[in-house]
């Protein structure tokens, strides 16, 4: 399958990115519920110092408006009168001082506790109204500045303060505050007030719950499985300023935990989606942008190369395709004069290659003409010289008896004159063999004394010689080669069979001969030692001709020249 | 020939139909509020105008309705409420049993708080209550912690925030602010920049913060206040008006916060023999409109004083049924001016009465 580059780089940038983003979204699916606990916890726990804060704010403004009241000279006056309804009149039913009766009780005691008065609205209940019997669990409660303590089934919590008279004597006791228990309102306001997010809240003294508050309706159970174990936490908080006993607890609200949840959820998925996005789009950007560079690179390239000159790398943005496309130029244009330079060569080796072979062939011919000239030299003088001294040496045999001794000379100078004409001939067939010019080629391959060397060797010899019509001056080449190539096989070919033929068609005349030697040894030397040399001048005669030559070294070797019936010599 | 009677056929017909239509339109938008079960201020206001065409309320036995009214003062408003109660109770054939007590406003709280007690000890269904002082708003504090029975806070449209999630079941009454601010409208156009003018408050109280601070408010600078006073009865008012116009005979208009407050106003005037000071009423009462009609107000801000009633009744029955219902209901009011035709004056009289109007008179 073959990609676009841009393809590649794309999915590839895409496919790490993916995987980056699949990791850190798989991490932090895993972390969600651990902070979703560990930010609920959080959340209660501040929730719970913004209530307490709230409470303190609210007792702090009871405080005021008690310290207001107990400063009123009228109920200075009306205390020391003893006048209940009076005092009831004062407190309860005339707004005084601006006072916002915060409070939901008051108490009003002599020092002597002989006096003691409960206000309060009837519609509140403090649990066991009987002011003594409320006094005194008070004062039995008391130890700090705010008291809770239990009147009945009631927890209320209050806080007293001396009442003086004109000439600040204290004439009695007055303790004022609210109601804990079964106060849901309270634990509204306080809640909204301080702002917090939460399900409920939940008062308790002595660990029994007092008053309970739910800022929310129950939320109907929906299918979180994933949560479930994460849903509702819990945090309570002991509010030691009003003794050991009172402890707040709140609880997370299982909408907000599922909103918050919900909410990471969301925030991851679009977070990833929007990475997804971005990062498919900063991938194809990226390829894009590579891909471009490529696609102007391959372009400049290619003109370059087509147009051979300098066609300008036009300056991009990446700095490295700029340095590429430079180096890229100075190495084409380097090729460039190397090509020009080859060129150059080449014609001046042709040139040589064409002086050489017209000297070699030169040479052939000089040779063969010498040869010719040897041969015609060596038959036509020394052969009458060799004739003549037998003939001389039979006439003196004539000359001298029969018995005479110089007989056996005569005989023997007869006998070396032979030789002599024997060699002398040998000699004149290897310069020229006269069997050429007089019976042709096919005879005179025949002739070639090296068949007879390779037959008393034992070498097999079989001739297939067509009696072919040469073309001018080309039957002593190919009768060259023919020898030469026996040459070879004797020398070097180790062959029990030669085989050499000869024929022709209507265009071109095919010289083949083969042996079942050894072939040539891939090795120079051996080559050369192996009739490398023959080889070679076998090759200069057929390039001399215009035949073409093979050569196989398969199981033996074959030489096979090929020679258009047109060439001349 | 006479056409008037096929005028009233026609005005008769126009009203059916739009009452068809406006119960076929509610009959629809319930349907779907059913599945929500919940009705929204606008469905709730659509209630007062007709009679439900819902399905009667199924009752085992009759609902118990407990009233705790400061109506024992010069305004109807308060007997008029119970009267369109009534009517609309019987209209939608809600079996109930009103217990109703009176007391003064401000200065008999101690007897409402007994009145409440009394009233607990029958265990009512719904308790209807007002709150215009810290001791009131903490009596019904105490009520609401209760949980039983539940509170209809009227005359108050502006929901008590520091009351946060626990909230009585409807506030229903006449947005004073928005009676001001069209009295404030009314004033300002009647008369040109610079008029001097004074203030009479009616008790210490957050009716007579939203009625008379935000007439002042609106006013601006455009008015010259001269001189204000609180007063809680008649005789008080006209004792504030007389001492009014001896320091500033020049006052053009004397603002009054309630009717109580005109009527003491109207005393005054008509001792010092005075009719070119413009008086207003608040509320549209019977006591009100009487003193219109004679010429004595020059305008009367009338409460379409029924709608409260009824509002109080679709919320019972609502409530019976199951449904959720807005927080707040405020009415409508209509601005009554010296110089309007008979007929629409006694038109607009004769909506803000619609079920109380007989009885009144």
């Amino acid at each position: 399958m073959m990609l676009r580059f841009r393809t590649l780089t794309f999915l590839l940038f895409l496919i790490t990115l993916c995987g980056f983003l699949s990791v850190f979204a798989l991490n932090a699916y895993q972390s969600i519920g651990r902070i979703l606990q560990d930010e609920t916890l959080a959340s209660l726990s501040q929730s719970s110092d913004a209530i307490q804060h709230e409470l303190n704010t609210h007792l702090r403004l009871i405080d005021q408006e008690l310290r207001n009241l107990t400063a009123l000279p009228a109920l200075q006056q009306e205390m020391e009168n003893g006048s209940e309804a009076a005092l009831r009149q004062l407190i309860m039913e005339v707004d005084h001082s601006n006072s916002m009766q915060r409070y939901q009780f008051i108490i009003l005691s002599s020092l002597d506790n002989k006096q003691c008065y409960v206000f309060k609205s009837r519609l509140s209940n403090l649990g066991p109204e009987a002011c003594s019997h409320i006094y005194k669990n008070y004062t039995n409660a008391i130890s700090q500045e705010w008291n809770v303590f239990r009147n009945g089934a009631q927890v209320l919590l209050a806080k007293d303060y001396l009442v003086t008279d004109s000439h600040q004597k204290v004439i009695g006791r007055m303790i004022g505050g609210i109601k804990l228990s079964d106060n849901a309102f309270l634990l509204n306001q306080l809640a909204n007030r301080a702002v917090v997010n939460i399900d409920g809240i939940r008062l308790s003294f002595t660990g029994i719950e007092i008053s309970e508050y739910h800022q929310f309706p129950k939320v109907v159970e929906q299918n979180y499985s994933w949560l479930r174990n994460n849903v509702t936490e819990k945090y309570i908080k002991s509010l030691y300023q009003f003794g050991p006993d009172l402890q707040l607890e709140l609880t997370s609200s299982e909408q907000n935990v599922h909103s918050l949840a919900i909410q990471l959820m969301k925030l991851l998925l679009v977070g990833a989606l929007i990475g997804l996005l971005v990062s498919a789009g900063v991938a194809a950007l990226l390829s894009c942008a590579l891909d471009k560079q490529l696609q102007k690179l391959m372009h400049y390239i290619r003109d370059l190369v087509r147009d051979g000159k300098d066609v300008g790398w036009k300056q991009g943005a990446i700095q490295e395709f700029n340095l590429i496309g430079k180096e890229i130029y100075v190495i084409v244009d380097e090729l460039f004069k190397r090509r020009s330079e080859l060129k150059n060569t080449n014609v001046i080796i042709e040139r040589t290659l064409q002086e050489k072979r017209a000297i070699l062939h030169q040479l052939i011919k000089s040779q063969e003409q010498e040869r010719n000239h040897l041969a015609q030299e060596l038959h036509d003088e020394l052969g009458q010289l060799l004739t003549a001294v037998r003939i001389e040496t039979v006439l003196l045999e004539y000359q001298v008896g029969l018995s005479s001794p110089a007989l056996v000379h005569s005989s023997k100078i007869k006998q070396l004159v032979s030789d002599m004409y024997a060699t002398v001939y040998g000699r004149i067939m290897s310069l020229r063999p006269v069997e050429l010019d007089d019976m042709g080629l096919c005879r005179s391959i025949q002739q070639i004394p090296t068949l007879n060397s390779l037959r008393q060797t034992g070498v097999k010899v079989s001739l297939d010689i067509d009696d072919v019509i040469m073309p001018q001056g080309t039957d002593i080449h190919l009768y060259r080669i023919v020898q030469e190539a026996l040459t070879n096989t004797m020398k070097h070919a180790l062959a029990t069979e030669v085989a050499v033929s000869l024929y022709c068609d209507e265009d071109q005349i095919v010289l083949s001969i083969t042996d079942n030697g050894q072939g040539l040894n891939q090795s120079k030397d051996q080559t050369v030692e192996q009739g490398g040399f023959g080889l070679l001048g076998i090759k200069e005669r057929c390039e001399y001709m215009g035949a073409t030559l093979t050569i196989e070294s398969e199981n033996g070797l074959s030489l096979r020249i090929i020679l258009p019936r047109g060439s001349a010599v | 020939m006479d056409m008037k009677p096929l005028k009233t056929v026609r005005v008769s017909l126009l009203r059916l139909l739009n009452s068809l239509f406006l119960g076929t339109l509610f009959f629809v938008t319930s349907y779907t509020w059913a599945s929500r079960h919940a009705v929204d201020d606008e469905g709730f206001a659509s209630l007062i105008d007709q009679v439900s065409l819902f399905s009667p309320v199924n009752q085992e036995k009759q609902v118990k309705i407990a009233i705790v009214y400061p109506g024992l003062q010069s305004s109807d408003y308060w007997q008029r409420s119970i009267s369109a109660l009534k009517g609309r109770l019987d209209d939608l054939g809600v079996k109930y049993v009103l217990d109703i007590r009176f007391s003064k406003p401000h200065i008999e709280q101690a007897l409402q708080e007994e009145q409440i007690i009394e009233m607990l000890e029958l265990a009512p269904d719904y308790l209807v209550y007002t709150i215009d002082s810290i001791r009131q708003q903490r009596m019904v504090e105490a009520l609401l912690q209760r949980g039983k029975p539940k509170l209809i806070i009227q005359n108050l449209t502006r929901p008590i925030a520091d009351w946060y999630d626990i909230q009585p079941l409807i506030y229903i009454g006449f947005d004073h602010v928005e009676g001001a601010q069209k009295l404030a409208k009314h004033f300002m156009k009647r008369f040109p920049e610079n008029t001097q003018y004074g203030i009479i408050f009616w008790g210490e109280g957050v009716v007579s913060d939203q009625r008379g601070l935000t007439f002042e408010r609106e006013i601006g600078n455009y008015h010259q206040l001269k001189t204000s006073y609180f007063a809680v009865d008649p005789l008080q008012a006209k004792r504030a008006v007389l001492a009014m116009l001896n320091d500033y005979p020049d006052l053009k208009y004397i603002y009054v916060c309630a009717t109580g407050a005109a009527l003491g106003a109207i005393d005054a005037l008509q001792e010092l023999g005075r009719s070119d000071v413009d008086i207003n009423g608040w509320g549209g009462g019977q006591a009100e409109l009487d003193a219109f009609q004679k010429g004595q107000l020059d305008v009367v801000l009338m409460r379409m004083n029924d709608q409260n009633g009824i509002a109080m009744a679709e919320a019972i029955r609502l409530d019976m049924q199951g449904w959720s219902i807005p927080n707040v209901y405020a009415g409508d009011f209509r601005l009554l001016t010296q110089g309007m035709e008979t007929d629409i004056v006694e038109k607009l009289i004769k909506e803000a009465f619609v079920y109380s109007g007989d009885s009144a008179k």
